[in-house]
């Protein structure tokens, strides 16, 4: 599914500082990884590397999809490619209701594969069914993307966004942050009922408690822009028990 | 000039003398709009040098009903139309029969010579209000325009569109000059709801005597929809609103190589409501300038001027905004926005919003942003599968939306929006 | 809550009495009333200055002579009739001038002891070297030594003639030009003294520097100059505090301050301002003409002006920034109070040139009494000034209803890369904020000084502690007698 060799990037506007070092990752189908590392070590660079945000310049390595060339691509190619990246930070948007917003990125996407639009009634039953099982009320996706939802409702949309929008490989940035136990439970549920054999997972995290309601197949662990150590979801345990600092200075 | 017979060029009363030449006085003796002068810092006028100041009315039955543009709200939507060309009251080109018979709407000289009281109340309630050359020049030269009357209690759900058109000359500018006076009277209710359109090279000198009386109600709206290429507009707005009356008004700006819409509203009555709110979506070498003065003179009066601005290529935006708060006047609450992105390294915006407060007790506040469509929301909308072109064309309706949604009446907000969306997807190239 | 404490002290203390209007009984040496050609030749030949100084004044005074007087701002007075004044006025004792501050005038000393700026005690314990202008003419500056070991200049302008003419020859009208306006040419023609601060490459300045101004002569006009020039990399702080005595006429104030920040350079410009005001009638004060600008000059320099203007019976002052240097940095932070029949215009213009630069102003004007209060700036993006960035915020609070607040912000863009955001309010102080210090102990008018030194807050943080306490004191003074 994904294959990263030797990335290397750094800020469009700061060439000085290097933020991914050398970065080497691959995923199979159907598989849901984890990466773990302390702040600052280049996890939420990746997500924005790979989803395509300008603001990074990318100096070494590759990156592809499916045998695809992803960093050749346009953020939205990327997304018609099948890159989902749920935001740590959702932007909002003012006058721009969810449901407007949701039909024509599903329609964009139809679009770029040459596929006709979404008719009203499939996509209005689209909406019903997937707001339901992440317990979205009706009148939210209603409201403007993102302005004014809790951080619980922000995070829900991302996931209703992931479940409309079919992508093959999902990365979650920080997902967890700003959930209360109940929403995080919630969110996870959503992904859970997302995975299947045909669609990967990336799952950006911090701390572990996330990693308790979605099960990964790999748990790596990055420090100073590269994958320190890679492991199974025992790795994650392991460092909830010892902190980063201890694993980090174990690390070969 | 034949037209003279049946439009005002020829005044009768001599109040209406008096008062044309004292206006030819007072255009002699003000400052002249240059940039010298505070109200015209940004918006030069000289584009009128050595122009024919004298009412060019010869075109104005060059106009057929197939050249007049769609009513705004569709052939089905729209029943009352008023069509004005040049300044020109055109009977044929009109039609006020759908009006309830309790409404008076009319060309001016048909005001003048039916009740000329009530005209001469009006058009003179204002004296007094200070304003600028170009409207004494329109005082002056005047040709016709609509009278509206609704009198008390009457309420009118039909909106009553005016179209008003401007043939101009190929070869140098031709000015014209109409006037339209609105009187919305106690508990009485109206939309009015106008487009104006042109060819060729013109000054369209617009003046609006704008009454709404205790507890009325009017709705105006515009779609300033002039040639880009050599029409220009200076529209001057005078209105009067007293207690518990409410003026709801907006203008879409679009169109003319160069546009001036001035506002001077005067709350007269505790309660009222004044809103002067629009969008100016402009590209080229267009220019629009927007200056509003509220004066809250009664007590908790509510002003409201809300503005968004596109402004691409090498197009200016200027907005002048002033809530002018006067002794006595508490619980005013003033409100005041001006939001301009600008698409192009030669487009440029120039904002001045201004407070001048005299009451202790009032909540009034302002806020100007100018800028481009964020980096954030459009790398956000491009990962969802938006193609660049359409997640910037999605933001920006997104702004205009929030200018629009001030419309109050429901279907014209929605056609309004309609017009701002599709200027966005066919007049810009981003 | 100790300076709230010590507010409270003071406004009970003063009963809304200027403070510092006494008037100090010296010998004064004065040329004749009267603004010509010949005041100029005597000026400067009283200074000794070069011919090329003396060319320059009569220059800008043929200026002075073509301008007409700026009318924009909101201000009422009667046209200024330039010849009733004195130009020059010194201290007698100036012949034989101090040695240190030990052979200074012991009247004069006192006179900054009642200012509440006992220059030795107060000088060291604080480590604020002054420089005082004491109407026209600087009579001492402190520190000078101490300075002088880490490089820096601080001395009068008059002396900076004498000693520094290269520095001065250099950089002197560069900033404010000659013509700018009326004021700044007559400046120009007729200044008498001020400061003069050179700090030169890398060197932080070790001490905040200060200039203390009091008009104590009738009739006079104070028509200071400051030059302050931070060279590469260097830091510098400095402090301006004005007082003058009780008079009925009306004195005239034109100052002219030069601001030049290099690469790398940052310049804090503090003003606190208790010119003589008027009194409740609005008989006599000070009118506060000043221009101040700097310019950042070089990449990365900041300039930051705080001001507290809470005297004069006419502001008329407009600190500004030029960004010409990339990432360079502009700041505005003021507070203004006007009570009575005070009229203030004030603000700032932030001129954006270079890439990246960055402007922040927040303004908070309080009117009161009969007064009126206007904020004028100007935010201007040049089409060059990629990514340039502004902020403004700008509050009025007025206390009764026969005052005024006025807002009149410029912002011109020519940027589509810059952003800039303005926000403005009005309003007055709530009754549930002024019930609830009420029903803590507080009376009404206790209860204002502490609502209203909270509101400037976010502009007092950014003056130095010393005169931070000061600024709240004076807030207090200048309500007195608005309440109730």
């Amino acid at each position: 599914m994904l294959n990263i060799k030797n990335l290397k990037a750094q800020l469009e506007e700061n060439e000085e500082v290097q933020i991914l070092k050398g970065l080497d990752l691959e995923i199979g189908d159907g598989e849901l990884h984890a990466i773990m590392g302390p702040n600052g070590s280049g996890k939420s660079t990746l997500s924005y590397v790979l989803a395509g945000k300008e603001d990074y310049e990318v100096t070494d390595g590759s990156v592809e999809l499916d045998g695809e060339d992803l960093l050749d691509m346009d953020p939205e190619e990327r997304a018609a490619a099948g890159v989902f990246l749920a935001f740590q930070y959702p932007v909002e948007i003012p006058g721009v209701p969810m449901t407007t917003f949701l039909r024509t990125a599903i329609n964009a996407i139809r679009k770029q594969k040459d596929e006709d639009e979404i008719d009203t009634l499939e996509f209005m039953k689209l909406i019903k069914e997937n707001c339901r099982k992440l317990g979205i009320k009706e009148d939210m996706i209603k409201r403007p993307v993102n302005v004014g939802y809790s951080g619980g409702e922000k995070k829900r949309a991302e996931v209703l966004q992931m479940a409309i929008l079919d992508p093959k490989l999902c990365i979650l940035d920080e997902t967890d942050s700003g959930l209360d136990i109940d929403a995080l439970k919630v969110v996870s549920e959503g992904v859970n009922n997302l995975r299947n054999e045909n669609r990967s997972f990336l799952i950006i995290t911090h701390y572990q408690r996330l990693l308790d309601y979605i099960k990964p197949d790999h748990v790596h662990i990055m420090a100073d822009g590269k994958i320190v150590q890679s492991g199974g979801p025992e790795l994650a345990l392991e460092l909830e028990e010892k902190g980063y600092g201890d694993l980090l200075n174990d690390a070969p | 000039m034949a037209q003279s017979e049946t439009q005002m060029i020829n005044p009768k009363p001599t109040w209406l003398q008096a008062m044309r030449e004292e206006a030819w006085s007072d255009y002699q003796t003000s400052d002249y709009p240059t940039r010298q002068v505070e109200e015209w810092k940004y918006t030069n006028l000289k584009f009128m040098k050595g122009a024919d100041l004298t009412p060019y009315t010869d075109a104005a039955q060059n106009v057929t009903a197939q050249d007049l543009p769609e009513p705004l709200l569709g052939k089905e939507g729209q029943k009352a139309r008023v069509v004005i060309v040049n300044g020109v009251y055109r009977e044929d080109l009109s039609n006020i029969s759908a009006l309830p018979q309790t409404v008076t709407v009319c060309p001016l000289n048909e005001a003048l010579a039916k009740n000329e009281g009530l005209l001469e109340t009006y058009l003179k309630r204002f004296e007094g209000t200070a304003t600028h050359a170009m409207h004494a020049l329109n005082t002056h030269y005047f040709t016709n325009g609509v009278f509206v009357y609704v009198p008390q209690g009457e309420k009118i759900e039909q909106p009553i569109e005016i179209t008003n058109v401007t043939v101009g000359k190929s070869d140098a500018l031709a000015c014209c000059y109409p006037r339209h006076v609105f009187v919305v009277q106690e508990n009485a209710e109206a939309t009015i709801l106008e487009h104006l359109v042109g060819s060729d090279q013109y000054l369209s000198n617009i003046a609006y005597d704008i009454t709404v009386q205790d507890n009325g109600l009017l709705h105006h709206y515009r779609h300033q929809n002039e040639n880009q290429n050599g029409g220009h507009q200076i529209s001057t707005t005078r209105l009067s609103i007293n207690e518990k009356s409410h003026y709801d008004g907006f203008t879409l700006t679009t169109g003319a190589k160069l546009a001036r819409n001035e506002v001077h509203g005067k709350m007269h009555g505790d309660d009222g409501t004044c809103r002067v709110n629009g969008c100016y979506l402009n590209k080229d070498d267009q220019h629009s300038d927007t200056t509003i003065i509220i004066h809250h003179e009664k007590e908790r009066g509510v002003s409201n001027q809300v503005f968004k601005g596109i402004l691409d290529d090498a197009a200016r935006g200027v907005f002048q905004g002033k809530i002018h708060v006067h002794p006595g006047a508490q619980k005013t609450d003033g409100y005041q926005l001006n939001n301009a992105i600008l698409l192009c390294n030669q487009a440029e915006v120039d904002v001045k919003p201004e407070l001048e407060i005299y009451a202790d007790d009032v909540k009034c506040s302002h806020g100007a942003t100018t800028g481009q469509l964020d980096d954030g929301s459009l790398f956000y909308l491009r990962s969802r599968g938006l193609p660049e072109r359409q997640a910037k064309q999605l933001l920006l309706q997104a702004f205009i939306t929030e200018a629009v949604d001030e419309i109050e009446h429901e279907t014209i907000r929605e056609t309004f929006t309609e017009l701002a969306h599709i200027w966005i997807k066919t007049q810009l190239d981003i | 809550m100790v300076a709230t404490q010590e507010t409270i002290d003071t406004v009970k203390e003063t009963q809304g009495k200027y403070k510092y209007g006494f008037t100090t009984d010296i010998d004064m040496e004065m040329a004749p009333k009267g603004l010509n050609e010949d005041i100029i030749r005597f000026i400067s030949a009283k200074k000794s200055e070069p011919e090329w100084m003396l060319e320059w004044r009569l220059n800008a005074f043929k200026v002075w002579q073509s301008l007409p007087e700026p009318d924009w701002a909101k201000l009422k007075f009667p046209q200024i009739d330039y010849q009733d004044s004195y130009y020059y006025a010194a201290p007698k004792s100036d012949k034989d001038r101090p040695k240190s501050l030990d052979e200074v005038d012991p009247k004069l000393l006192e006179t900054y002891e009642k200012l509440g700026i006992p220059l030795k005690e107060q000088a060291v314990l604080a480590g604020v070297a002054v420089d005082v202008v004491f109407d026209s003419v600087s009579v001492a500056t402190t520190f000078k030594e101490k300075l002088k070991e880490a490089g820096v200049i601080f001395c009068s302008i008059s002396e900076a003639i004498q000693n520094h003419p290269e520095l001065v020859q250099k950089y002197l009208g560069t900033v404010i030009p000659v013509d700018d306006h009326k004021f700044s040419a007559l400046n120009s023609a007729m200044f008498t003294d001020g400061s003069f601060v050179y700090v030169p490459k890398g060197v932080r300045c070790p001490m905040e520097l200060s200039t203390y101004f009091r008009i104590n002569a009738m009739n006079t006009g104070q028509f200071e100059r400051t030059l302050i020039i931070a060279d590469e990399g260097s830091y510098v702080s400095y402090l301006e505090g004005c007082t003058a005595p009780q008079r009925d006429e009306h004195q005239l104030h034109a100052a002219n301050v030069e601001l030049i920040a290099m690469k790398d350079a940052e310049i804090k410009y503090s003003t606190v301002q208790n010119w003589y005001p008027g009194d409740e009638e609005g008989k006599g004060g000070i009118y506060n003409f000043v221009t101040m600008r700097g310019i950042c000059e070089g990449a990365n320099s900041k300039i930051s002006w705080t001001q507290v203007e809470t005297g004069s019976a006419i502001t008329w002052k407009y600190p500004s920034c030029i960004l010409k240097g990339d990432n360079s940095q502009g700041e505005f932070y003021s507070v203004a109070m006007t009570n009575n029949y005070q009229q203030a215009d004030t603000g700032t213009k932030m001129i954006h040139i270079g890439k990246n630069t960055r402007s922040r102003i927040v303004s908070k004007g309080i009117s009161s009494g009969k007064s009126d209060n206007t904020y004028r700036g100007l935010v201007k993006i040049l089409p060059n000034a990629t990514n340039a960035r502004n902020f403004t915020q700008c509050d009025s609070l007025l206390i009764g209803d026969t005052c005024g607040a006025h807002t009149v912000p410029y912002i011109e863009s020519k940027a589509p890369t810059a952003i800039c955001e303005h926000e403005a309010t009005t309003a007055k102080i709530s009754d549930d904020q002024m019930f609830y210090a009420q029903s803590r102990g507080l009376d009404e008018e206790e209860a204002t000084a502490l609502i209203i030194n909270g509101f400037c807050k976010e502009v007092l943080q950014h003056l130095p502690m010393e005169f931070a306490v000061e600024a709240q004191k004076l807030i207090a003074i200048s309500l007195e007698g608005s309440v109730g």
